[in-house]
């Protein structure tokens, strides 16, 4: 079983090694990306910092704070932000590229963009208490979260569409799956009458539906959804975790957990996905 | 303490390229490889001077965060990243350049885990104790999963291989 078609055993030894020195394995990083991931761990420190000192409730003030750093950083060297597309992924009141917006649509105040050119490279200070108070009256008032438009999705499901369901309970559900690749887990397009909208799925053959993103804008029941800042985020979930500096993980109900995917400078959110707790796709 | 992140982004600088290319053999896309890289550079960049004491070969220490994170964190396609400049996946052309190699489309459809084996072992050239050292696993965790993973790789090879029949395979 182990011989290629014409016969010779196959050296997969070999053929690994070949493989792993190929050249088309390099990955170009954007102009900027050595600076945007100083900047994020910049970021991770100063959030780490300020929890550990101040308490959880500043988190979303931190988070603010932290995309001035990466704002700041970039005025200071006079450079565009890590590519274009962050402008083509803000929303439309994004002012300009070396502004970052707060919630309210409003640039950051002169404090941060005056901030006498401060090197990506400068470790940034703690969050001083003295933070814009508008996002800390957010971040303690979490009814006052503004609610994304889009489908409903979460706390365990998008429309009929649940997590842990089997691949045929999916289609008994009235959702129709197209597989969009191959792997343990499956991946698959889905649409139908059973979802408010298409989206993409992938289903664990031990777990069953392991992951739910929809592709046009969704929203969580606390109000997330593609548009939200990380500062509604931390106050609808004060559970909420930061993954990478764009990605922010919540629980959703017993069985769920949000994915928010943030735009490259970390200040909106722009996809909802709906993860199974249990999922084991990463083996 | 401004001169350790100075340190830290002179390193990212250096090695971005090479932990990118990694981190593709390692997710089996560039989109993956391009948030596993941001995830784990920014947490390991956060605690630098720390890292550096405690491992003595930050390089290496990172190489292995990234084969734990992408066993441990699930990671599907991102459409952007700010790391990598991959094409999005959403607007039409497909990016895999191993699009037509079985061995390539073999080893993506591998559990992560088995496939951070295969990738330890033969892009890193770490020995049998090296890997299970790195992803704390035992030794004979790493045996199983090496040796699933060569099976599986030879069974699908050969329906490739099957599949394949008539025309030239490359």
């Amino acid at each position: 079983v182990s011989q290629e078609p014409g016969g010779e055993p196959y050296e997969l030894d070999a053929e690994l090694s070949r493989l792993f020195g190929d050249d088309r394995l390099a990955v170009h990083a954007r102009p900027g990306a050595e600076r945007a991931i100083v900047a994020g761990a910049g970021r991770i420190r100063r959030r780490r910092t300020v929890a550990t000192s101040a308490g959880g409730a500043l988190t979303a003030v931190i988070l603010i704070g932290s995309g001035v750093v990466f704002g700041g950083a970039l005025a200071g060297h006079s450079i565009r932000p890590a590519d274009d597309s962050t402008l083509q992924l803000g929303s439309p009141r994004v002012a300009g590229p070396q502004l970052p917006v707060r919630p309210d649509g409003q640039v950051p105040p002169p404090r941060e963009r005056t901030t006498t050119a401060p090197p990506a490279a400068q470790v940034p200070t703690p969050e001083s208490p003295t933070s814009p108070p508008a996002v800390t009256a957010t971040a303690t008032a979490p009814e006052t979260v503004r609610r994304a438009a889009g489908t409903l999705i979460g706390p365990d499901g998008y429309g009929k569409l649940r997590l842990g369901m089997t691949m045929s309970q999916v289609q008994a559900a009235g959702v129709t799956l197209s597989p969009s690749g191959d792997g343990d887990c499956k991946p698959y397009d889905f649409a139908g009458d059973g979802v408010p909208g298409a989206g993409s799925v992938v289903i664990s053959p031990r777990v069953g539906v392991a992951l739910i993103t929809a592709d046009s804008p969704a929203t969580s029941p606390e109000g997330i959804g593609a548009g939200s800042a990380p500062a509604d985020v931390f106050a609808a979930y004060p559970r909420a975790r930061q993954g990478a500096s764009t990605v922010v993980y919540a629980p959703a109900g017993s069985s769920g957990t949000y994915r928010f995917q943030l735009d490259p400078s970390g200040s909106r959110v722009v996809d909802v996905g709906l993860e199974n707790v249990r999922q084991d796709c990463h083996g | 303490v401004p001169g350790e992140f100075t340190d830290f982004g002179q390193f990212v600088e250096a090695n971005l390229a090479g932990l990118l290319r990694y981190g593709h053999a390692l997710t089996g896309n560039p989109h993956d490889a391009a948030d596993l890289v941001q995830t784990v550079l920014e947490k390991i960049g956060s605690r630098w001077a720390h890292v550096q004491r405690k491992t003595g070969d930050p390089l290496a220490y990172i190489r292995r965060s990234m084969a734990n994170a992408h066993i441990s964190r699930w990671r599907r396609t991102r459409r952007e990243n700010l790391v990598a400049d991959v094409p999005d996946v959403r607007t039409g052309a497909p990016v895999d350049p191993f699009e037509h190699e079985p061995l390539w489309q073999a080893l993506r459809a591998l559990p992560p885990r088995q496939r951070a084996v295969i990738v330890l072992r033969y892009y890193d050239g770490l020995s049998e104790i090296e890997i299970a050292k790195a992803l704390g696993v035992t030794q004979g965790t790493v045996k199983s999963q090496a040796s699933k993973a060569i099976a599986s790789l030879r069974t699908k090879l050969a329906a490739a291989g099957e599949g394949a029949e008539g025309r030239e395979v490359t």
